[in-house]
């Protein structure tokens, strides 16, 4: 199953549905079914792991592709959700609309943390996202051979396109060397913007919150119910990002990249995360999750959208590697 | 499933899921993996053991190598 780009995730919260669903999660165990603490543990670990400096590794060409395209997708799929297809939860739209157009499952519990999502949307969130990612890695590279397009043009839409980064990094490998390098490093960008799509969802959503009451709150209120995960998140992220630039690159490579976090933060991380889905399962019943796929919206969004996502990232990466900076393009 | 329902009901139940799960991963994923549109990737994702799974670029080897490729390329690039 690990051809599939199916992980941990998608495991830790089939296994809790089985059990909460046939013989019921036992009461001893609901004390430690703390979702939101292991979602917020993760995502702050998660925040150290989010290295500004790495939107440069591609220079100018990358940071449109990933850091242009990925937030006008974001933006147009929860209008046309909100406006065309009428979802009724904001949450749900928003969750699904940034794990389509950012980076999968990483992106869905960032967002879905930072817009108070239910467990049941970021359930369905992920579900959507694995079940297309297991698709768009088989066929993409199949589409892009067959119609003889360039492989650092499909590496780039691979990139900004497949939700999940280690399929990223299979389908980009599996078409050649710098179709990998190319999509693993849009992808790696798109990753890096996962801190600053949190903090804008929480923003959006505590705005829209008051303008819903009707009433003018003053700056504690929005303070108080600012989801506070997300400033450890950024704070993390600032903190390692000016470690990282401080101590020069090689150094940096060595103590951060391979060190604290690869070493270190991603473990407890992965960790958290699974013990976090593992608590969505144990607390999640089948009808109640059947009831957010009604009329198949969530369906007709994510497809909508990643169609727009796969047409505007081809669009970006041919006019950013092929005409304005073809320089870069024949070096790589 | 009803939670009024009887325990070997619902051991049945558990255990009838648990069997799929393991139908789905040593039946069905082994003959997708044989699809002639499937085979060619499972395969190279086997002989590199790239980690099809991870979520975050900090899980796969693949993203450090890339990053730094594309570091020499854009710093070493001739003027």
């Amino acid at each position: 199953m690990k051809h599939y780009g199916i992980g941990y995730a998608a495991w830790a919260i089939l296994f809790g549905m089985i059990i909460s669903n046939t013989i019921g999660t036992p009461t001893w165990v609901m004390p430690a079914v703390q979702t939101e603490y292991y979602i917020k543990t993760g995502l702050v670990l998660l925040g150290a792991e989010v290295l500004f400096n790495k939107i440069l590794s591609i220079g100018i060409p990358g940071i449109f592709v990933a850091w242009v395209v990925t937030p006008v997708v974001l933006i147009t799929t929860y209008w046309f959700g909100q406006k065309i297809l009428k979802i009724e939860s904001k949450t749900m739209n928003m969750t699904i609309s940034a794990d389509m157009s950012v980076c999968g499952v990483s992106a869905a519990i960032a967002t879905a943390s930072a817009c108070r999502a239910k467990k049941e949307e970021l359930t369905l969130a992920v579900g959507l996202s694995l079940i297309f990612t297991a698709i768009m890695m088989i066929v993409m590279p199949a589409v892009i051979k067959a119609t003889g397009m360039p492989y650092i043009l499909g590496g780039a839409w691979m990139g900004g396109t497949i939700d999940a980064t280690g399929a990223v990094a299979a389908a980009g490998a599996f078409l050649s060397e710098k179709a990998l390098y190319v999509a693993a490093t849009i992808k790696m960008i798109q990753n890096v913007m996962i801190g600053l799509i949190a903090f804008g969802v929480a923003i959006y959503f505590v705005a829209e919150e008051e303008a819903a009451s009707g009433r003018k709150v003053g700056l504690i209120e929005i303070w108080n119910r600012f989801p506070k995960f997300v400033i450890g998140f950024i704070f993390a992220s600032i903190v390692f990002s000016v470690i990282y630039t401080s101590i020069g690159k090689d150094l940096a490579y060595v103590i951060i990249d391979h060190g604290a976090i690869r070493g270190l933060s991603k473990i407890g991380r992965g960790w958290f995360f699974c013990l976090a889905f593992v608590s969505i399962g144990l607390a999640t019943n089948f009808r109640e999750l059947k009831g957010y796929f009604k009329g198949g919206k969530p369906l007709i969004l994510y497809v909508c959208g990643q169609t727009l996502n796969l047409t505007l990232t081809l669009i970006m990466a041919y006019i950013m590697f092929y005409l304005v900076f073809p320089e870069i393009t024949a070096k790589i | 499933m009803d939670p009024n329902s009887s325990l070997s009901k619902r051991i049945s139940a558990f255990l009838a899921s648990i069997a799929g799960c393991l139908v789905m991963i040593y039946v069905v994923g082994p003959w997708l993996d044989t699809l002639e549109s499937i085979k060619p990737l499972a395969d190279f994702i086997d002989e590199r053991n790239i980690d099809a799974n991870a979520y975050y670029y900090t899980e796969v080897e693949e993203f450090a190598d890339a990053e730094l490729n594309m570091k020499n390329t854009m710093q070493y690039m001739p003027k």
